[in-house]
């Protein structure tokens, strides 16, 4: 029979778990202190990168690209509130939400004619074109303005972004401002129209190889939402996309933020 | 000053009347505009539907139909930017600036 431990035993292990929790408590401070001061460091670091890079940071499309890289690898979004201490102290907050602001802006003043679709590249012309003339007014990168429509996401449904092609010229994604349905048909047929900007049942027809009720409800569907217009005055029924139809990029006004 | 002619008048569907109304809307709109703009610029105050330029874009091939035209005039009737001048409705006045703006 194993011999029942005694009350001196007991006292014992008691002062003993007493002693490893007072040990605990202590080793968790110390992590905590040193954190804190690893945060101070951090900041004071900061404000001194902060300083100095303030301006590239505000006029260099590059370098903001390669700061937000870095900011992702290590768990931070700079731009998740404008009290964060990255926005505070770089103004990168300021900076994207005055682009995303001026992204809603010219996608309402462009989506009578487009029906809410409009290539990132057209976005980026009429930005550029609204924002003044200054030099740091005119260098936003498609990055820039990726990253401005992403934070846009918080305001629930609404923008979204559809890459057509796989290539890497940014310029060939999409950006839609308006909520509804947008199936995988629906992106196939705009990606089958997008270089010639128009399509027809025959065209898709070959290169989807669809039968022709699916080519046409899905046109028709596209009509009813304002993203196609109609023509029957050539050899066969087409259906045009004001988003990818070129002449419109380089017409003045409208957009114009200025008065 | 040569006439610059919006980015419709080189969209071929823009001379094709619409099947979505609202989208028709909106074309009707931008004909209005087209019209009385072009009116403006080569100083025309009376215009004769048939004979007029305005309606074709040789360049692109395409121009209004008959029906399309008299939806555009009808539009313009509505906005009391036109008036006709006679009952066979050929000729119309276009009033690109509405008397209280002469």
């Amino acid at each position: 029979m194993r011999k029942r431990p005694g009350i001196g035993a007991i006292h014992k292990q008691r002062v003993e778990q007493e002693r490893f929790r007072g040990k605990a408590t202590e080793l968790q401070d110390n992590v905590f202190e040193q954190m804190t001061n690893q945060m101070e460091k951090f900041r004071t670091n900061l404000e001194s990168f902060a300083s100095k890079h303030r301006n590239e940071i505000k006029k260099n499309p590059a370098f903001r690209k390669q700061f937000q890289d870095m900011c992702a690898s290590i768990g931070v979004d700079p731009l998740a509130s404008s009290k964060g201490f990255w926005s505070e102290m770089l103004g990168v907050g300021d900076f994207y939400y005055e682009i995303a602001v001026q992204v809603i802006e010219v996608c309402l003043a462009t989506s009578p004619r487009n029906g809410g679709l409009i290539t990132l590249g057209e976005l980026r012309q009429r930005l550029v074109k609204a924002r003044g003339k200054a030099q740091h007014h005119q260098d936003i990168s498609n990055d820039d303005i990726i990253r401005a429509v992403k934070k846009l996401k918080v305001l629930g449904p609404g923008f979204s972004m559809i890459s057509l092609k796989s290539t890497q010229d940014t310029s060939d994604i999409l950006i839609r401002s308006i909520p509804g349905e947008l199936t995988a048909d629906h992106t196939k047929v705009l990606k089958a129209a997008e270089t010639q900007s128009f399509t027809s049942v025959k065209a898709l027809k070959l290169s989807l190889n669809w039968d022709e009720f699916r080519c046409l409800q899905i046109l028709s569907e596209l009509l009813r939402d304002g993203v196609a217009w109609v023509d029957e005055q050539s050899t066969e029924k087409t259906y045009w996309f004001p988003s990818f139809f070129k002449p419109l990029m380089f017409e003045d006004g409208v957009t114009s933020t200025t008065p | 000053m040569e006439f610059k002619w919006p980015w419709e008048y080189d969209f071929p569907p823009f001379f094709t009347l619409q099947p979505n109304l609202d989208t028709q809307k909106k074309q009707l709109e931008a004909w209005r505009k087209l019209v009385l703009d072009y009116c403006r610029h080569n100083k025309i105050f009376v215009l004769d539907v048939q004979k007029s330029v305005l309606f074709e874009n040789k360049t692109i091939d395409r121009k209004l139909s008959a029906e399309g035209i008299d939806r555009v005039l009808e539009s313009l009737l509505e906005h009391k930017q036109i008036e006709w001048c006679d009952k066979l409705k050929k000729q119309c006045f276009i009033y690109w600036k509405n008397p209280q703006e002469w």
